[in-house]
């Protein structure tokens, strides 16, 4: 909850360790980043979002990484939080828009179905009420990465999903049947996973499992986001000229110069927040997690990249 | 011992923080805020007379000149008897507990004090203020009826708002009567 101590005052190894408790295994990665997740849905909020951000600042925070996540308050949870391993939360105080904690869903009877509403469940029993059916029919008309489509295929279930948002990345095409994101649409593509259970033509339960246990474990997601970072501080910045000429270029001759209009005026703002308040009046953050965190353990200097991705136990 | 040091506060001005140490376990912290500066009284006094001038130009109504006036003298005292703090002191001794006094510019006080049995921990906290995050110094008081957790958040250095630098001088020194109390409460 608080700065305790000259902890964030250490000098940073460039090859660091981080540790979630001692005893247990901890990572070493050789170049450490300063990661802000900016998002508005985040826990106490549920959903696949909220989680995976939780569980990927984690896996970072384990890889020696610094994390924080920036997302709008909820109710009396605002200010600043620390979630485990130092994980510090800004919760601003912003006006939302809208209900950020219901996805706006397509809700329609079939007649030929006989639907059991059975409300919320607890985590425990999702897997014993999902192994019940054959086929997921999800019919969300907003989603980011749906992870109810994931238990739903880890439970060997033929999976029919609308086409929106991240879902066409989240399971291969032998996995899902994707549809618009309309009833005529939605009722082809549930006949097609009948048809296809009835001729046999399915793979088994079991082997979906097996196929689907593979993609996603966090430290992988953790290692593939880390890459993706690494090619971004690669490329150059662009200088703000050069960044309007792309959203002119780029955005077609109207909507490019509103863009345009509004980057400008973003800048505009942001040097008069400067002028208010100076770069030298602000107090640097004491680093919770990360080469300098206050929350992290260290390991000693190593010089070979392959050495630091060896796993080492800690006191 | 006495020891007086320059920092500023989270809008860049200046505050005097002065230390110091009756015992080595009763010490008194003391910042103070530059006081009322003739130019913004000015600037304030100004703006506000100049409205009023506009207003009797265009109704040719003294009356309102005349309230200008006292309007202006009365939102003088009441901004340096009700808001203008000059000096704020945060007083720890180890075995009674923390007293806590904002002094304003009219010569007014006031005090608040902290038994020592009611303190958990004395830490510094994040907070989002305005457009921006600051640190501020605050005292965590016991719940009574469960001592492991925490009741209240008492902020110290309210209205001075000093900067990080500051808060840790504070923050380090008060530690050391705490952690003394806290060995001396546990002892046989």
């Amino acid at each position: 909850m608080a700065y305790r101590g000259g902890g964030g005052h250490v000098k940073p190894p460039s090859a660091l360790c981080s540790s979630v408790n001692s005893g247990k295994f901890s990572t070493c990665t050789a170049l450490s980043h300063n990661i802000c997740m900016v998002s508005d849905f985040f826990y106490p909020n549920m959903g696949g979002v909220e989680s995976h951000i939780y569980q990927l600042s984690q896996c970072l925070i384990q890889r020696g990484h610094k994390v924080i996540i920036v997302t709008h308050a909820y109710r009396d949870r605002k200010g600043i939080r620390y979630l485990t391993n130092g994980l510090k939360v800004y919760y601003l105080p912003l006006k939302v828009m809208y209900n950020q904690s219901t996805a706006t869903t397509l809700f329609h009877s079939l007649p030929l179905l006989r639907v059991r509403l059975l409300g919320a469940l607890e985590h425990k029993d999702v897997r014993d009420v999902l192994v019940q059916g054959h086929i997921f029919l999800n019919t969300s008309l907003t989603e980011a990465f749906c992870m109810a489509i994931v238990e739903a295929a880890s439970c060997g279930l033929q999976v029919v999903s609308t086409k929106v948002g991240g879902i066409p990345e989240v399971l291969p095409e032998s996995l899902i049947v994707l549809c618009e994101p309309s009833v005529k649409s939605l009722c082809e593509g549930l006949e097609k996973a009948i048809f296809q259970l009835k001729s046999g033509t399915l793979p088994t339960p079991e082997n979906i499992h097996n196929i689907v246990k593979t993609f996603y474990t966090w430290k992988n997601v953790a290692r593939r986001t880390e890459k993706v970072y690494e090619l971004v501080l690669k490329e150059d910045v662009l200088s703000v000229d050069k960044r309007l000429d792309r959203l002119i270029s780029h955005c077609g001759s109207v909507t490019g110069h509103i863009f345009a209009l509004l980057a400008v005026l973003n800048y505009l703002f942001l040097i008069v927040l400067r002028w208010i308040t100076p770069d030298s009046v602000i107090d640097v953050a004491i680093d919770a997690t990360g080469p300098r965190g206050a929350w992290t353990h260290h390991c000693p200097h190593s010089e070979k990249r392959g050495e630091n991705e060896k796993v080492s136990k800690t006191r | 011992m006495e020891d007086k040091r320059i920092f500023s506060d989270i809008c860049g001005g200046r505050l005097a923080l002065q230390c110091r140490s009756y015992s080595p376990f009763c010490r008194e912290f003391c910042v103070s805020c530059p006081r009322l500066s003739l130019r913004s009284l000015t600037a304030v006094t100004c703006t506000v007379w100049l409205a009023a001038y506009g207003l009797f130009a265009l109704c040719e109504n003294s009356m309102i000149l005349s309230a200008a006036i006292f309007i202006t003298l009365l939102g003088l005292l009441g901004y340096l008897h009700f808001v203008k703090i000059d000096q704020e002191t945060l007083l720890i001794i180890d075995s009674l507990g923390i007293q806590m006094t904002s002094s304003y510019a009219s010569g007014k006080e006031n005090t608040t004090f902290i038994e020592m049995g009611k303190v958990k921990d004395i830490v510094i906290n994040e907070a989002i203020y305005m457009q921006k995050v600051i640190y501020y110094l605050c005292i965590l008081l016991k719940d009574p009826l469960e001592p492991h957790n925490i009741s209240q958040v008492v902020p110290v250095f309210q209205s001075a708002k000093p900067r990080l630098d500051c808060l840790i001088e504070v923050y380090k020194s008060c530690q050391e009567v705490l952690a003394h109390q806290k060995a001396t409460s546990t002892r046989p």
